[in-house]
């Protein structure tokens, strides 16, 4: 008695199926979504540089972050822990960088934050000094005048 | 004797189109390809600080990366180190890092948790700092999510 060849019209896609339903699964439950990294790049203190008293006395900015967040600049209250982008920073060190352009004076930046302050705290006022630097540039301040004198206490 | 049941012929009509429902699902597979990658076991998994005004990584130059947990534990790519106690391992690739031809351009990307404290980041960074390392790339996410 011959075969039935009644299936052999269509290609049986179950199987196919099955397996790409598996793959997309397995795609959608191991893969997470790519969160871009960003970086702020902080040059530290060289040992190297020049030994040589500057020919102006340069003027330093003490930010001092305390352990709850509250940032002060030059012993005045700033922003809190709660605000990430910290304005009153950022508007503090715009006018310190500006006066330093105008009047050639250099201006250091010194951070001393407390041990037990977190790690974002540190970095919401790198992120206000980078966002500062990046409005004295739109102001045309030279690359090697901006606020770039980092110290970390 | 049992019965052999014969599958009707298949006709056009009968059965419905998979085409489309194929494409699709091969489409959104390809997109979590693309989209997503798979979860790396071994690397940190920590939460970084936001700073949107913070540059997108530059992936072209030479760079070493280290990575510091909530609990201050230190590690090297996906490799535990020590902690911000014990730098010594840290320091020692450092030290070869900067004894290749062109190290002196090193960067090291330091990935810390925005939990964890200032004390921990400064002893990694006070390590560097013995090591001539002054170029250090804080790592942070531009968004929240």
């Amino acid at each position: 008695m011959p075969a039935p060849e009644l299936e052999e019209d269509s290609v049986d896609l179950t199987p196919m199926i099955d397996v790409v339903f598996l793959l997309l699964i397995f795609f959608m439950v191991t893969m997470r979504i790519v969160k871009d990294e960003s970086e702020l790049i902080v040059p530290l203190p060289s040992k190297t540089e020049s030994s040589d008293p500057p020919e102006i006395e340069p003027q330093t900015v003490n930010i001092e972050i305390q352990s709850t967040g509250q940032v002060m600049a030059d012993g005045l209250p700033m922003d809190s822990s709660n605000d990430r982008n910290m304005p009153q920073l950022t508007t503090a060190l715009l006018q310190k960088g500006q006066f330093g352009f105008k009047t050639n004076v250099p201006i250091n930046i010194s951070i001393k934050p407390d041990g037990e302050s977190l790690h974002m705290y540190t970095m919401n006022v790198l992120n206000a000094l980078t966002t500062a630097n990046e409005e004295l540039k739109k102001l045309g301040v030279p690359p090697e005048k901006l606020l770039k004198n980092i110290l970390f206490e | 004797m049992p019965k052999t049941k014969l599958k009707k012929p298949a006709s056009e009509g009968d059965e419905p189109d998979l085409t489309p429902m194929i494409d699709v699902i091969f489409l959104l597979i390809i997109f979590f390809l693309i989209a997503g990658r798979m979860i790396q076991q071994g690397r940190p998994e920590i939460t970084m600080p936001v700073a949107e005004a913070a540059m997108k990584s530059a992936k072209d130059d030479i760079r070493t990366e280290f990575t510091v947990d909530e609990a201050g534990n230190l590690y090297h790519l996906d490799t535990p180190i020590g902690s911000s106690f014990d730098t010594a391992k840290m320091q020692d690739i450092i030290e070869k890092k900067r004894s290749l031809p062109g190290g002196d351009k090193l960067k090291v990307y330091l990935r810390a948790d925005a939990k964890a404290t200032y004390g921990d980041v400064k002893r990694v960074m006070a390590a560097c700092a013995a090591k001539g390392q002054t170029k250090i790339l804080f790592a942070s996410y531009v968004k929240e999510n």
